[in-house]
C-alpha cells in the first residue's frame, strides 16, 4: 500500500477524482509552508530538552514560544518593541530543539531572518550592537584577541580564543597529541574569529568580515587539514560559512572526531577514577557525534565513566553564544548552575571537550579536566 | 498589540503587574505583550487557527513564575484580596482551552517549581508541580525507576497540568491514569491556605480530598506538588501485535484479556482506516482488517503468563509479532498535523470518550459516523486504548475542510454531534482530555443536575470569590 492510500480510502463524501485533486493540492500547497509557521502550530514538542525554557519555565521562551512571537511581528501583530523582540534572543542557539523536533528544525536557525532585519533596522537589544561592536573593533568580544606561538607543519591547530586566553597550558598538550598520532602541527600567532555570535544574532556584516576573514587565513594556510578545539568552530566551517556565500575545500575536525579516527592506534593504561562526561551540546546536536565521547573514554580500561541524566541526544548546553551572558548574567549563571549539579551528583571531576564549556563549569566552581588533558594522563605513549 | 481577542470577558486590569512586582520582584513577573500573547491561548486546536490570523482567545494582566510555595502563597492571598482571577498553566498542551485566561487576570506559570525527591525503599516520587513530564520520567530511569505515565504530550506537558486533567498515557492500562499514581498532594486554595495532604499506601481518613484537586483544572486550587508512586524498570518486555477481521472481533478479544485480570501496559485498536495509516508498509496488513498492539511489561514470569492469555484470546487473528509495535514506539510522539493542515484551512482535532463494553462496537460506529456526517467533514477514524474491565476509550480524530463555511462553526458542529452521539450511547463526554472550555456546554448532561449542583456547591465552598480559572468548566 501506499503511505498515502488511507487518505483516499478515509475521505467522506467524494468520488475518486475529488479525492485525487484534494490529496495534490495537500502534497503541493504543503511545501509552501514556510518553517516558522509550522513551528509556531506546534505544542512545544522539544521544550523539555531546551536548557532556557527549563530554567525560566517561560512560555515566551520556550523554542514554539519564540517562533510565535517572531511570527507574530513578522505580521504585524506584535510590534518589534525591545521588550517584545527580547525573548527572541534567549537562545543559547544549541540545537537541542532539532532533535525532538519531527521536522528536523533548529529553532535559532528559524529566528535568523528576523534577528537579521531586526539588527538592520536598529531593533535588536542594546546587548546585540554591544558585542557587535566588539567584534567589529577586535575580532573578539574580549579585546585584542591573545597572540601566541606560530609552528609550521602539515595540520592546522585552531585553538580557540578561550584556550588561548584562559587554558595556555593545554596548547602544548593538543600539540602533543597530534603529533603522537603522527601529524605535524601547525599554529598561527594570531587566530581569526572562529564563533557562531554574529551567525545566531543576525549581526549580518560583522558574520561577512569575520567569517571571510577565517576563510582566507585557512585557505592560505597550506595546512592539508584543520583541526579545532571548538565544536561550534568545527560546525561553523563545515555548514555555516556556505550561507555567506564562502566555501572551504579543507577538511575540518574537531579534536576528538581526530582521536576518534585514530583509536586503534592508541593505547591506555589503567584509569581507577571516576569521571563525569559533559558532552558539549555543539558535538552532539550539530556534529550529531553523540557516541564518541564515551567510546573514547570506554577505551581506558578501569575508568569509572559516569553520565549525568540529560546525557546524549539530551545534552544540557552551558551557554552557548555569549549573548546570554552579555544580557542576563543571572540566567546564564543559573544555566550553568543546573549542569554543574547535575553533574556533581554523578561525580566530583568532570571531563569535557570544549575549553568554553570547561571554563564555564570551572568558574561555577566545577572540577573539569579538558578531554585531551585527560587522555594524555592516561596514554601509553 | 494589534491580536483581537476572541473569548475575552473582562476590561484590562491597571497596576496589577506593579503589585505583584513588588510582592514577588521583577524576575518573577512579566506584563509585556509578548509574554501576555504567550499565555493568551493553550492548545486547543480552533485557537491556532484564530492565532495565525490576528485573532487570540483573551490575555490575562500579568504572569508570574513562582519559584516556592511561598510565592504562590502571597498571589493568591493577593488575588483573593483583590478579587483578581488566577489560572495555574503547565505547558499549556491543553486542547479544550482551560488555561485561557477568559476574564483576564494573573497567570501562574508553575514551571520554575520542578523540584524531584525519590523515597526509592516506600518506591515514592516527590515532584513539583512545574516539572515536565519527560524531564520527570528521565530522572526517575536515570535511577531505575518510572512513573510510566506517558502521554503523547510527555515532552511538553507538566505533572501540574496532568493532575488538573485528570491525564493519563499509553502505559495506563497496567499503571493507572494519574488518579492512580498520586498519593499525596500539595495545593493553595484561597485565601491563601496550604493544603498538605500526605502520602499514604492507603488512608480511609474521611472522603479522600486528594480527589478534589484531580480534574478540578485549576478551579479549585493551585497545585504546588504531588507524592507519586514510582516502579522499578520492567525486568521483562513483551512486544504483541495482531490483525483482526474486525474491530469488533478485536474489541471483544480485548474484552476478555482484561476480563481475565490481564493489564498489558499498552494496549492500542486502530480501526481500519488508522491501521493503514500506520502499517500501510507492512505487507502483511490488509484494507479493511484492523490491528492490535500490546506491550506486557514487569516481573519475568507475570509478562510471560500474561503474554500467553493475550495469545490465546487472540488466537483467531494473524500475528505480526515486534514490528508494528517498534514502529510505533519509534512514531508516536511524532505531532505534525496541527503544523502542516492548519495553516492550509483545514480543521482537525481528536476527541476522546470512553463506553462500557456492551456500548463500545456500537457506540465506535455511532460516533464516527456522526462526525462524518457533518459538511465539511473530510476523514474521520479512531483507535481505542486504556481499555479496562469495565470498558474502552476511543479516541477519534477527524480532520474537516470548511472551505466556504466560518472554520469555528463548522468546528462546533461537529463536537456537538460527536458529544450527543457518545451520551446517546451510554458513554463519557471525556475520557482524559479533560473538559474545559470546550466541554462545558455538555458538562451538566455528563454529571446530572444533583451531580453538578455538587460540583457547584463545592466550588463555591473552596472559591467563594470565584478567583480560581473562573469560565472554566462552566461551573
Amino acid at each position: 500500500m501506499g503511505k498515502y492510500d488511507w487518505v483516499l480510502s478515509a475521505l467522506s463524501g467524494l468520488g475518486f477524482r475529488d479525492k485525487l485533486s484534494l490529496i495534490k493540492k495537500f502534497l503541493s500547497d504543503r511545501k509552501k509552508v514556510e518553517d516558522i509557521v509550522k513551528c509556531s502550530l506546534c505544542p512545544n514538542m522539544c521544550r523539555f530538552n531546551c536548557p532556557i525554557a527549563t530554567v525560566l519555565g517561560d512560555e515566551s521562551v520556550s523554542p514554539a514560544g519564540k517562533a510565535r512571537i517572531a511570527l507574530a511581528i513578522r505580521r504585524g501583530y506584535l510590534e518589534a518593541a525591545e521588550e517584545n523582540v527580547l525573548p527572541l534572543y534567549y537562545c543559547l542557539g544549541c540545537g537541542a530543539c532539532k532533535a525532538y523536533c519531527v521536522f528536523g528544525f533548529n529553532v535559532a536557525e528559524l529566528l535568523i531572518p528576523l534577528k537579521e532585519e531586526l539588527y538592520e533596522n536598529g531593533k535588536a537589544p542594546g546587548a546585540v550592537f554591544k558585542l557587535a561592536e566588539k567584534l567589529k573593533n577586535y575580532g573578539s568580544i574580549y579585546g585584542e584577541r591573545p597572540v601566541g606561538m606560530a609552528r609550521e607543519g602539515k595540520v592546522l591547530l585552531l585553538l580557540g580564543e578561550t584556550l588561548r586566553r584562559k587554558y595556555p597550558e593545554l596548547e602544548e598538550k593538543y600539540v602533543k597529541i597530534l603529533e603522537v598520532l603522527g601529524f605535524s602541527v601547525k599554529t598561527l600567532e594570531i587566530e581569526p574569529y572562529c564563533g557562531l555570535l554574529p551567525y545566531y544574532n543576525g549581526m549580518r556584516d560583522v558574520a561577512e568580515k569575520l567569517y571571510s576573514e577565517l576563510v582566507d587565513t585557512l585557505r592560505n594556510s597550506k595546512a592539508d587539514f584543520i583541526v579545532v578545539s571548538e565544536p561550534s568552530c568545527a560546525y561553523l566551517l563545515r555548514h555555516v560559512i556556505e550561507k555567506y556565500g564562502l566555501k572551504l575545500k579543507k577538511k575540518v575536525l574537531h579534536i576528538s572526531e581526530l582521536i576518534y579516527d585514530r583509536l586503534d592506534e592508541l593505547r591506555f593504561k589503567e584509569a581507577n577514577v571516576e569521571v563525569v562526561l559533559h558532552e558539549p551540546c555543539a558535538l552532539i546536536f550539530k556534529l550529531e557525534r553523540e557516541n564518541i565521547l564515551r567510546e573514547i573514554l570506554a577505551r581506558i580500561p578501569n575508568l569509572k565513566l559516569k553520565l549525568p541524566f540529560r546525557n546524549g541526544k539530551n545534552a544540557f548546553c552551558v551557554g552557548g553564544t555569549e549573548i546570554l551572558e552579555e544580557m542576563d548574567r543571572e540566567v546564564y549563571e543559573r544555566l550553568i548552575n543546573e549542569r554543574l549539579q547535575e553533574l556533581k551528583e554523578e561525580a566530583e571531576l568532570i571531563i569535557t571537550s570544549s575549553p568554553s564549556c570547561m571554563k564555564k563549569l570551572e568558574e561555577a566552581g566545577g572540577k573539569v579536566i579538558d578531554l585531551v588533558d585527560f587522555l594524555l594522563n592516561y596514554m601509553e605513549v | 498589540m494589534k491580536f483581537k481577542e476572541v473569548l475575552k470577558k473582562a476590561k484590562r486590569r491597571e497596576g496589577v503587574y506593579e503589585d505583584l512586582v513588588k510582592l514577588l520582584g521583577k524576575r518573577k513577573v512579566s506584563a509585556s505583550e509578548s509574554v501576555l500573547f504567550s499565555y493568551s491561548h493553550d492548545y486547543w486546536p480552533i485557537s491556532l487557527h484564530w492565532m495565525i490570523h490576528g485573532e487570540i482567545p483573551a490575555l490575562p494582566d500579568a504572569v508570574i513564575f513562582p519559584e516556592s510555595l511561598e510565592d504562590v502563597v502571597k498571589v493568591v492571598k493577593y488575588a483573593y484580596e483583590k478579587s483578581i482571577p488566577i489560572i495555574p498553566y503547565g505547558g499549556g498542551s491543553g486542547v479544550l482551552g482551560a488555561a485561557v485566561p477568559e476574564y483576564g487576570g494573573i497567570v501562574i506559570d508553575m514551571k520554575r517549581m520542578r523540584r524531584i525527591k525519590i523515597y526509592p525503599k516506600d518506591l515514592i516520587a516527590e515532584a513539583e508541580a512545574g516539572v515536565v513530564g519527560m524531564t520527570l520520567e528521565m530522572y526517575l530511569n536515570h535511577k531505575g525507576f518510572t512513573l510510566r505515565n506517558i502521554p503523547q504530550s510527555l515532552y511538553p506537558s507538566t505533572l501540574g497540568g496532568w493532575i488538573a486533567t485528570k491525564a493519563l498515557g499509553q502505559f495506563s492500562t497496567k499503571y493507572g491514569g494519574i488518579e492512580d499514581m498520586v498519593i499525596g498532594i500539595e495545593a493553595v486554595i484561597p485565601p491563601g491556605d496550604i493544603v498538605h495532604l500526605k502520602p499514604h499506601p492507603r488512608t480511609a481518613t474521611g472522603p479522600d480530598l486528594r480527589k478534589i484537586f484531580i480534574g478540578a483544572e485549576g478551579t479549585l486550587g493551585i497545585v504546588t506538588k504531588a507524592y507519586l508512586k514510582i516502579w522499578p524498570l520492567p525486568e521483562r518486555v513483551y512486544k504483541l501485535s495482531f490483525m483482526s477481521g474486525s474491530i469488533e472481533e478485536a474489541l471483544e478479544s480485548i474484552r476478555r484479556v482484561l476480563q481475565r485480570g490481564v493489564r498489558p501496559a499498552v494496549v492500542r485498536l486502530f480501526d481500519d482506516i488508522e491501521t493503514i495509516k500506520w502499517y500501510y508498509w507492512d505487507k502483511r496488513v490488509k484494507k479493511g482488517k484492523v490491528v492490535t498492539i500490546f506491550i506486557v511489561e514487569g516481573d519475568k514470569k507475570l509478562a510471560d503468563a500474561e503474554k500467553e492469555i493475550i495469545e490465546e484470546e487472540f488466537r483467531n487473528a494473524i500475528p505480526l509479532g515486534e514490528e508494528p509495535v517498534n514502529y510505533w514506539l519509534e512514531h508516536r510522539f511524532d505531532v505534525r498535523e496541527m503544523s502542516e493542515f492548519v495553516p492550509l484551512g483545514f480543521v482537525i482535532d481528536t476527541i476522546e470518550i470512553a463506553l462500557p463494553w456492551s456500548k463500545a462496537a456500537e457506540g465506535y460506529h455511532r460516533i464516527i459516523n456522526a462526525i462524518r456526517s457533518v459538511e465539511g467533514t473530510l476523514i474521520a477514524y479512531a483507535h481505542a486504548s486504556h481499555v479496562y474491565p469495565q470498558g474502552t476509550c476511543f479516541y477519534f480524530i477527524f480532520a474537516g475542510w470548511p472551505k466556504d463555511r466560518d472554520p469555528n462553526e463548522y468546528y462546533q458542529e461537529v463536537w456537538e454531534a460527536a458529544m450527543k452521539a457518545t451520551l446517546e450511547s451510554g458513554g463519557t463526554i471525556s475520557h482524559h482530555h479533560g473538559v474545559g472550555r470546550m466541554r462545558k456546554r455538555w458538562f451538566k448532561d455528563e454529571l446530572g443536575e444533583g451531580g453538578f449542583e455538587l460540583l457547584r456547591r463545592i466550588k463555591k465552598a473552596i472559591d467563594e470569590k470565584g478567583i480560581l480559572n473562573p469560565g472554566n468548566l462552566g461551573v
